[in-house]
């Protein structure tokens, strides 16, 4: 299950390969308990974009699956001055990465 | 504490509202440290301690983004001092008509924070919601606060609503 967290950029100044080392040490270091693949960091002139893949998830269930997205998002804005909007399960809304639709 | 983001001053007590304003990072920093502090306080059923202040932020980010269940973040304070946060949300029949029935509301109180004064908040939010028109006026508070539970002047208790809380109707 991909799906794409969206920020908005507010006063970011690090890379997009900083994020992504960043994140990854975290939720090792904290033992997140789902398997994850970061599989992008993207930085826009207004958004910062990260799309992340849990192979292991088949569904979207308010939990335990909510909570454990809002901690991925809750770690980037521990760390870095950006405002977290929402979360965009892939093929369930509007995308800032893919520009195909994504609903039929 | 801005005064353009000031919602409400209670009479009785004196303690100010402001709104939460998740674009400004010293709002964010001290929302964070009231969510280090309940976490350490009241543990989360369902989400891990090392992860539970992320997931507080986060959360509280996305849903006021959303307006998801038309929920306010508001600080509250005596004078400057920061006593926690509060969190309203409005609980919706589960019916068809999926009409609101009435808010309710949490503090999550700083540690150093009087039991007492937290007491304070809770009656000042639920006033400040009654003078916005709601006639009933309902709070969670974790189990195992028994000192809290018996400051607030409350009308009625309910059982379980998410294990961790209970749900009391105040007296306005």
């Amino acid at each position: 299950m991909l799906v794409e967290f969206n920020f908005e950029r507010k006063n970011l100044q690090a890379s997009a390969g900083e994020i992504q080392d960043y994140l990854e040490q975290e939720l090792r270091k904290r033992g997140y308990p789902i398997l994850f693949e970061i599989e992008s960091v993207t930085i826009m002139s207004r958004w910062l974009v990260l799309l992340i893949d849990f192979p292991t998830l088949k569904e979207h269930t308010l939990r335990p699956v909510e909570f454990l997205w809002d901690a991925i998002a809750g770690l980037i804005v521990l760390k870095y001055d950006v405002r977290y909007r929402h979360f965009t399960v892939h093929g369930e809304g509007p995308s800032l990465i893919f520009k195909e639709k994504t609903q039929p | 504490m801005k005064k353009e983001k000031e919602v409400y001053v209670d009479p009785e007590t004196g303690l100010t509202f402001t709104r939460v304003d998740f674009s400004n990072r010293e709002d964010v920093e001290l929302y964070t440290k009231a969510e280090e502090d309940f976490a350490d306080t009241v543990p989360d059923p369902f989400v891990p301690r090392n992860l539970v202040v992320a997931f507080g932020i986060g959360q509280a980010m996305r849903y006021d983004h959303l307006q998801r269940y038309r929920t306010r973040f508001l600080f509250a304070f005596d004078r400057d001092l920061p006593i926690g946060i509060v969190n309203i949300f409005r609980v919706i029949q589960d019916s068809p008509t999926k009409q609101e029935i009435y808010p309710v509301f949490h503090v999550e109180p700083f540690t150093s924070v009087a039991v007492a004064k937290v007491a304070d908040a809770y009656h000042a939010v639920a006033r400040m919601l009654n003078k916005e028109g709601n006639e009933r006026v309902f709070c969670h508070i974790p189990y195992g606060h028994a000192v809290l539970k018996a400051k607030l002047r409350k009308k009625q208790e309910f059982g379980d609503f998410e294990k961790a809380v209970e749900i009391l109707e105040l007296i306005v």
